[in-house]
């Protein structure tokens, strides 16, 4: 009897630590443990919105498309509406389809730059992100935001903010630049670690 | 009566030594008085170009960047080390106090470049937009809306500021001339390279790379960054003028302590075991004061005196301790000794010997290079002030002195020597020599006899120039026109002519102002048809696709054709122009000049192989060096021809053609067999062996007449002591590490060995019988 009461003494004691520990990791929810969770799957397919708000332009600039961000091969943005517009971005920077062709796009010395940021933004890269941002991030696994507020002179004259924000998946992205545009990236029917397609295989590896 | 007639020739002779010596106090307080500068810049060496005052001013702009600017590349392979290292780097060395500026981050204020580019969107636009503007216009307009669908392309104006994208044109423009590009998240320039990435640190000296002390302690700060950053696994890779100049007065120090040093103990050591006294020593202060006065008078008559001359300088050591030695050597006649009468009996050649020495080198400083000329002042100035002290000084200082034979081993060799006669069968050897040595002359002329750069410190360069594709050519393109519009047109000319070399990868990147900006008169044509597609309706479906309205594109082509028209002045000084400044030469009596320069150029032949374009000429200021060095060697020569024929009709008119025949063997011989040899051992023979050939040959005639003429054994040691001291300090001149310096050590140091050894050639054939009988 005394026998059976401290088993379940122990039993109930294990349990509660371990409940503590759950509630423990709950309320740590900071930018590596969201690092951890946006990087848990090696491939994503999905679709996406883009809006650009001009102050010039009553409505905003739209165009839509599906991705497919591989942690390996890099990410293909593949641009359906308004046209069709093939961009691939990987470690040798970003290329443009042209007739069948991947061509490189050197049209701007700063963007080899601002597409590492971007893909470090997509995968929740807090290595690469903390030296650029201060990092405020509110709620829960499920339901997160993420405030970056540029910390350099330069980086400030480019971005006021950036709010990423989602739950097992980055779901919006809000970019305001420093000159009064806003830009939204809305990303939907996220699926984790499918296999790649002919033409996407095709696309990313080299 | 007579003696007492000499002795005051001797001591009026004093009397002009004095004043000689009196002069050198006043040298000195002139020489400190100006501000000489130590040169280490191979273009004072050379024979000076006739270059045009354009010209001139050209070459002085391009390098004066060259001679201050230090470039440097740190490298880490996680390229969020950087920042941090680079701004610790630029800190240190900022308080150096050693430059004007250490920049990391280039163009902070975005604001300002955002207004640059803004007002130069029509003044910078490139050429191939222009053409599209001019061909296509609907399909290119139509075709800047797909930036807008890409996120990955912050552009640095807002679209609603720039709809058609012209600025960001001209920054892919802009960053397309180098090979690193600037990353606008920290305002670095950077590449990744050879799996590291390198961020660009451009350092400004405070003085240029002549100045005294400046390229020594900044070659000494790189190196101390470097193991410092090495420690903590960067890489630290550098590139400037001014390290060069550091490398050059380092190992001129080394050779000038070498050559000088050496030979100073060498004759110190030789002077003791000579004379067996400390008092003969004193043999020291001529030699001391003579290359005070070298250096005195050089830093007087130049503006700046090179390195090289110094180095070369020193072996003045050598020549200037005869005059004592002459003197010294009297000691070992039998009988008494005293030095006033033996000065007095050497009074007449040795002012025979020194004025045909001043004059031998006053004739070498009218060779068209200012490194002869200041070795010749140098050494002319040296000698004069050592047989200055010679004469008023050393008599009292060596007069306690007793008489005292020779050592018995320079007795010994002096005696063989004197009475040495060569078999036939050396004939022989030396027909053998010759017919081997002769063919396999070569001869070897440019600027690499001048430069001897340490391995290291070029390959630092060639990484470097690898890694950021910096690599300016001295080579560049003065342009001349009448006016702006025609400056442009003929700088766009010249680019055109470049582009198959770019393209067959032997020339990098091209600098120039019309790549980069248009002229008042273009930028009015491209107004003009910006206003012209304003008011036609174009098909633009990939804007309405997007929402944007034919009227908004009319609109924006409305504004850009209301921009100013840019003045090539105010677009000079805007964060865009800033970089070509030094490409601008201005307006001068209605002709207007700019340069275009070049970068990883290489064969610079091809260059000369381009077809003549008018109003464009390329400028080399290292000159047609080789044509120079190939001409002046030519001079050279005629003039070792032309001396050994006047000494040859000398020599017939004072002693008769059968002997001057036999005296001139000597030196034939002996300049014969130091080309042979030189030949044997592979040794390419430059302008300065040349000169060097000439000093053999009057060596030599030296040798020949005081073998024939003076047949004493005790003046044989003196001269056997002399041949030595010479030999000593010219063969150090053999080790340095310049080869023009080291061939003319070594030809000397051949010469003179062999002239020693032929000299009894010249013996006469009775002499030896007589000495054989005493």
């Amino acid at each position: 009897m005394k026998r059976r009461a401290l088993i379940v003494a122990l039993s109930l004691a294990v349990l509660a630590s371990l409940g503590a520990r759950a509630n423990e990791a709950n309320s740590s929810f900071d930018l590596p443990a969201l690092s951890q969770q946006l990087q848990q799957s090696e491939r994503l397919h999905g679709q996406f919105i883009q809006r650009r708000f001009l102050p010039g332009l009553a409505q905003p600039l739209q165009s839509q498309g599906r991705f497919v961000m591989d942690r390996e091969l890099g990410l293909l943005w593949l641009i359906e509406q308004p046209w069709q517009l093939d961009l691939r971005l990987n470690q040798s920077g970003l290329a443009q389809q042209q007739d069948g062709q991947w061509l490189a796009v050197a049209d701007n010395a700063a963007s080899a730059q601002f597409t590492r940021l971007f893909l470090s933004l997509l995968q929740g890269d807090h290595q690469q992100l903390t030296p650029l941002f201060d990092s405020q991030l509110h709620g829960n696994r499920e339901q997160w935001q993420l405030t970056l507020q540029p910390r350099s002179l330069l980086l400030k004259q480019v971005f006021q903010h950036i709010v990423v924000s989602g739950g097992n998946e980055i779901q919006q992205v809000t970019l305001l630049e420093s000159q009064g545009d806003r830009s939204e990236l809305l990303f939907s029917q996220q699926q984790p670690n499918q296999p790649l397609s002919d033409s996407e295989r095709r696309a990313l590896v080299p | 009566m007579r003696l007492l007639a000499s002795f005051t020739i001797v001591q009026r002779a004093a009397g002009l030594g004095l004043v000689l010596l009196l002069l050198l106090p006043a040298l000195a307080l002139l020489s400190g008085l100006r501000e000489a500068k130590l040169s280490a810049n191979l273009l004072e060496l050379l024979p000076q170009q006739s270059h045009s005052a354009a010209e001139q001013q050209a070459i002085t702009q391009i390098q004066s960047t060259l001679h201050r600017d230090l470039w440097l590349l740190l490298g880490h392979p996680d390229a969020d080390q950087l920042p941090r290292a680079a701004a610790q780097l630029s800190q240190t060395w900022q308080r150096s106090g050693l430059f004007v500026s250490v920049e990391w981050q280039f163009q902070q204020d975005l604001a300002q470049v955002r207004q640059s580019l803004k007002q130069a969107r029509i003044a910078s636009l490139p050429l191939a937009a222009q053409a599209q503007l001019n061909d296509d216009a609907a399909r290119f307009i139509d075709g800047r809306s797909a930036r807008l669908l890409d996120p990955f392309r912050p552009d640095l104006l807002p679209p609603q500021e720039d709809w058609l994208g012209f600025a960001s044109l001209i920054s892919a423009n802009a960053a397309s001339a180098s090979a690193l590009t600037w990353q606008a998240t920290r305002g670095t320039l950077e590449r990744h390279a050879h799996g590291q990435q390198w961020l660009l640190i451009r350092a400004q000296s405070l003085s240029d790379a002549f100045a005294l002390d400046t390229p020594q302690q900044i070659a000494n700060l790189l190196s101390d960054s470097q193991r410092t950053l090495q420690a903590q696994g960067f890489s630290l890779l550098a590139s400037s003028g001014l390290l060069h100049a550091a490398a050059a007065q380092t190992q001129a120090q080394r050779e000038i302590n070498l050559v000088g040093g050496g030979g100073l103990l060498g004759i110190v050591l030789l002077l003791c075991l000579s004379f067996r006294s400390a008092r003969a020593l004193s043999a020291l202060l001529p030699v001391c004061t003579g290359m005070l006065a070298g250096v005195l008078v050089s830093l007087c008559l130049f503006s700046s005196v090179h390195v090289l001359t110094l180095v070369l300088g020193c072996s003045l050591i050598g020549v200037a301790i005869d005059y004592p030695l002459h003197v010294l050597a009297k000691r070992w006649q039998p009988g008494s000794w005293h030095p006033e009468q033996a000065l007095q009996q050497l009074l007449p050649s040795l002012t025979l010997g020194l004025l045909t020495s001043v004059l031998g080198y006053l004739a070498l400083s009218a060779a068209p290079f200012p490194a002869l000329q200041q070795v010749a002042v140098f050494s002319a100035a040296g000698l004069m002030a050592a047989f200055g002290c010679v004469i008023c000084v050393l008599p009292k200082l060596i007069r306690a002195l007793p008489a005292h034979p020779a050592p018995a081993l320079l007795q010994h060799s002096a005696s063989r020597w004197l009475n040495w006669r060569w078999p036939r069968s050396a004939l022989l050897l030396v027909m053998l020599l010759a017919a081997f040595g002769l063919p396999q002359i070569t001869w070897s002329e440019g600027l690499k006899q001048w430069i001897s750069s340490p391995a290291a410190l070029l390959e630092q360069e060639q990484a470097f120039a690898d890694i950021s594709g910096q690599r300016p050519t001295s080579q560049f393109f003065l342009l001349e026109a009448d006016d702006l519009e025609q400056l442009l047109q003929r700088e766009r000319a010249l680019l055109e002519a470049l582009k198959p070399l770019q393209q067959a990868k032997q020339l990098g990147a091209v600098l120039s102002i019309a790549e980069r900006y248009n002229s008042p008169a273009q930028q009015t044509a491209l107004q003009l048809r910006l206003q012209q597609l304003a008011q036609t309706p174009l098909d633009t479906p990939h804007w309405q696709a997007l929402g944007v309205s034919p009227a908004l594109l009319q609109s924006t082509l409305h504004e850009l054709a209301a921009l100013p028209v840019l003045s090539l002045a105010d677009w000079l000084q805007s964060p865009l122009g800033q970089p070509y400044q030094t490409l601008w030469l201005g307006e001068q009596n209605g002709t207007w000049r700019s340069i275009v320069s070049l970068n990883q150029l290489q064969d610079s032949q091809l260059l000369h192989a381009l077809p003549s374009l008018p109003g464009v000429r390329l400028i080399n200021p290292l000159g047609d060096v080789q044509t120079q060095l190939l001409s002046a060697r030519q001079q050279a020569l005629w003039l070792v021809l032309l001396a050994a024929g006047l000494m040859l009709a000398l020599l017939c008119l004072r002693c008769g053609y059968r002997l001057a025949l036999r005296l001139a063997v000597v030196p034939a011989l002996a300049l014969l067999l130091t080309v042979s040899l030189l030949g044997l051992l592979q040794v390419p023979l430059t302008l300065f062996s040349v000169f060097a050939l000439l000093l053999v040959l009057a060596v030599g005639v030296d040798y020949a007449i005081f073998l024939q003429q003076q047949h004493s054994l005790a003046t044989a040691c003196g001269l056997c002591l002399q041949a030595l001291t010479t030999l000593l300090s010219f063969g150090l001149l053999a080790l340095s590490n310049t080869p023009a310096i080291s061939s003319f050590g070594l030809c000397l140091a051949l010469g003179i060995s062999l002239s020693l050894l032929l000299a009894p050639l010249a013996s006469p054939p009775t002499a030896r019988s007589h000495h054989g009988r005493t």
